[in-house]
């Protein structure tokens, strides 16, 4: 009984937040061959392929990344470009309060067709990218 | 005395727990509408900040004939004869917000903070450390939530919820977007670094030294070719970061040095990005309110942005005068 209770209380409490639309990416992401600490994805439709509509996104942890994990948003499918920022965290002594990561390689993009379902793509970023410099502080 | 069978006077267990499931029931079904009703309440007066700010703007430039430096960047002090070249760059830093002060009646913390220095020198840390209302987003996290980590005077220093549009970001200087069909190449300055800004905003970074696409950018309301209601003045950022992060808000008073503390390029999708490295001119706008964010346009008004509309159509909103046809909706 009670428990019926606060089932029937807590259902519309749950159902507030609207699932995202799109089809789930995922996959892993590696930069010369190792798993890419952090970052972002971006999911674009290619306006030069006829496609157009919201972007989806990603965050990259620990050499993965899922649009339907927190953080992200499902891709509108379709021809999409896809462009990879990578990051790894600077060693404790060369960190100040502002400037605590580092890139890893200039922005990677990549062409994609995105199905209506969902897409597991794993992300090979040449180790020929290249790299970028910490950046000045902030 | 033949005793009557006894009566009971009050509830049975069951009927009580009927009653407590109803109003349950009734409760679960009504929180939800409290909470959005109250989150409308919320974007009504974040809509409204956007506005006084948005307005205070266009009076400064009615004052000044041009809009003020959305984030000053290596400026020589005025009036000094210090002002030597070769002994490098002095940088003021001052952010628009400080400018535009006096016509959010702050008229006694314009007075107090001092042009002469950097914004996070001592002089200006109490200016820095006082917290203006007007900079803050009911819906987002509280002013003092997430200060700045940064040394100095600005050690501490509450946020601003509002940021100046520097313009469309990119990868790279001269970066594209197609729009129906047409391409526009944009400029940008120091393409994929902290301190990545736009040549196409209205409140964009602003240097003195010679040679830079923002060298004394001041805009006037004549160079808005693409209609004042077309363009973006100033948008919210205003989302709580993720558990364990607290690195992407800095003071409000900061201008540019290295990135800038209160504009940013229009590079990503809303409520995309937070800072990790190299982004942080580049952090998306966005907010804690349900499916997009406010943004204020350089005609005065105040609107809600939908999330879901393409980004490209948001990046040739936010340039200026570069004649694409972009719709918001």
């Amino acid at each position: 009984m009670i428990a019926m209770l606060l089932v029937a209380m807590l259902t519309p409490l749950g159902s507030g937040c609207g699932k995202s639309t799109g089809s789930r990416v995922f996959g892993t992401v590696a930069f010369d061959g190792k798993p890419v600490a952090g970052g972002k994805i971006y999911f674009t439709p290619n306006a030069a392929k006829g496609n157009s509509g919201p972007s989806g996104f990603a965050d990259i942890t620990n050499g993965r990344y899922d649009t339907a994990a927190a953080g992200g948003r499902n891709v509108q499918p379709g021809p999409t470009i896809l462009a990879v920022d990578g990051v790894e965290p600077l060693d404790e002594s060369e960190q100040t309060p502002d400037v605590t990561q580092r890139p890893l390689f200039q922005t990677h993009t990549e062409s994609l067709e995105v199905p209506p379902t969902e897409l597991q793509h794993d992300i090979a970023v040449p180790a020929a990218a290249k790299p970028v410099s910490a950046g000045r502080g902030i | 005395m033949p005793r009557a069978r006894h009566q009971p006077s009050g509830f049975t267990l069951v009927e009580l727990l009927v009653v407590i499931a109803i109003i349950g029931v009734l409760i679960g079904l009504l929180l939800p509408a409290v909470q959005a009703a109250r989150e409308a309440s919320r974007r009504a007066a974040c809509l409204s900040k956007v506005k006084q700010l948005a307005l205070a703007n266009l009076n400064f430039e009615n004052q000044s004939k041009h809009f003020p430096p959305g984030s000053q960047e290596n400026v020589f002090p005025k009036n000094a004869a210090s002002r030597d070249p070769a002994s490098g760059p002095f940088i003021v830093g001052t952010s628009w917000i400080v400018f535009v002060l006096p016509l959010l009646e702050e008229q006694s913390l314009y007075d107090r903070y001092d042009f002469n220095v950097r914004f996070d020198h001592a002089n200006n840390a109490a200016v820095g450390n006082t917290v203006v209302n007007t900079l803050f987003c009911p819906s987002g996290p509280t002013p003092l939530e997430y200060r700045d980590p940064n040394p100095g005077g600005v050690n501490g220093n509450p946020s601003t919820h509002y940021y100046g549009v520097m313009g469309p970001g990119g990868a790279t200087d001269n970066f594209q977007i197609t729009i129906g069909g047409q391409t526009f190449t944009y400029r940008l300055g120091n393409g994929s670094s902290n301190g990545a800004f736009s040549g196409h905003g209205i409140l964009t970074q602003m240097k003195d030294q010679a040679g830079s696409i923002t060298t004394g950018r001041l805009v006037k309301m004549s160079q808005i070719t693409d209609g004042t209601s077309k363009t973006f003045l100033l948008g919210e950022r205003s989302v709580r970061l993720p558990s364990g992060t607290s690195n992407s808000y800095r003071s409000w008073i900061r201008g540019q040095t290295g990135g800038c503390g209160a504009t940013k390029n229009l590079r990503y999708p809303l409520n995309s990005t937070n800072y990790t490295a190299n982004n942080f001119n580049d952090i998306s706008f966005g907010s804690q309110h349900p499916g997009g964010a406010l943004f204020g346009m350089a005609d005065g008004s105040a609107r809600f942005v939908n999330e879901s509309i393409a980004l490209d159509i948001l990046r040739a909103v936010a340039s200026m005068g570069s004649g694409e046809v972009a719709q918001l909706e």
